[in-house]
């Protein structure tokens, strides 16, 4: 399996784990804001990245990475933007509103997660697919 | 990358074998590549680039159309 590969597998599992780790203490706490804890996992994203010699790659790890980097920003920009509207839309776009500040921090989580996911299941399809 | 009904096939496995059975290791390490991306190019997976087929030409001594084919399409224009 590439060397890019397996980071993809191992990113889409840190994010998958972190989705999960985070329902369940929902569920366990009931505490939405203190189950956010779960995703500082997240970070174990960056291990690949501390590799004395990081893998060479070569044009095909590069153009994978540049398309599916692509894909991952191109739809967190149209969540963000479908996120924007249609609140704007649904809630009516003068309107107060009070939200608890750890459903702002969930988004940004949200967003990260999306990003993540996105990008490394496109990486792992496009080496399963050559 | 190829348009409908064009395809890009090559000769790589024979000249490998031409040449000794020469491993997918080391015609990457030859044309600067991984045994992945030759595996990808061998299979018709993956169209390396210009650059990428001058290279591979060259590791087995020979020209690009030696080594790659065109196959199908009408020319441009």
């Amino acid at each position: 399996m590439p060397e890019f590969e397996k980071r993809a597998w191992w990113n889409l599992s840190v994010a998958v784990g972190a989705v999960v780790l985070f329902a369940a203490l929902w569920v366990v706490t009931r505490k939405p804001a203190a189950s956010m804890g779960a995703f500082g996992v997240l970070g174990l994203s960056g291990i690949p990245f501390f590799r004395v010699r990081p893998p060479a790659s070569d044009e095909r790890d590069r153009e994978i990475d540049r398309k599916s980097t692509l894909m991952a920003m191109s739809l967190f920009w149209i969540l963000t933007v479908l996120g924007v509207v249609g609140m704007g839309v649904a809630l009516g776009w003068d309107t107060l509103v009070q939200v608890p500040v750890w459903a702002f921090s969930e988004l940004i989580w949200g967003g990260w997660i999306v990003i993540l996911t996105t990008k490394s299941a496109a990486s792992i399809r496009m080496y399963r697919a050559g | 990358m190829p348009g409908k009904g064009e395809v890009v096939g090559n000769h790589i496995r024979r000249l490998r074998f031409d040449a000794g059975e020469m491993t997918q290791e080391e015609l990457g390490k030859l044309a600067g590549v991984t045994r992945h991306t030759i595996m990808a190019i061998e299979a018709g997976k993956y169209d390396p680039s210009l650059l990428l087929a001058f290279r591979i030409a060259r590791a087995f001594g020979k020209t690009v159309e030696d080594v790659f084919v065109f196959d199908g399409g009408r020319p441009a224009g």
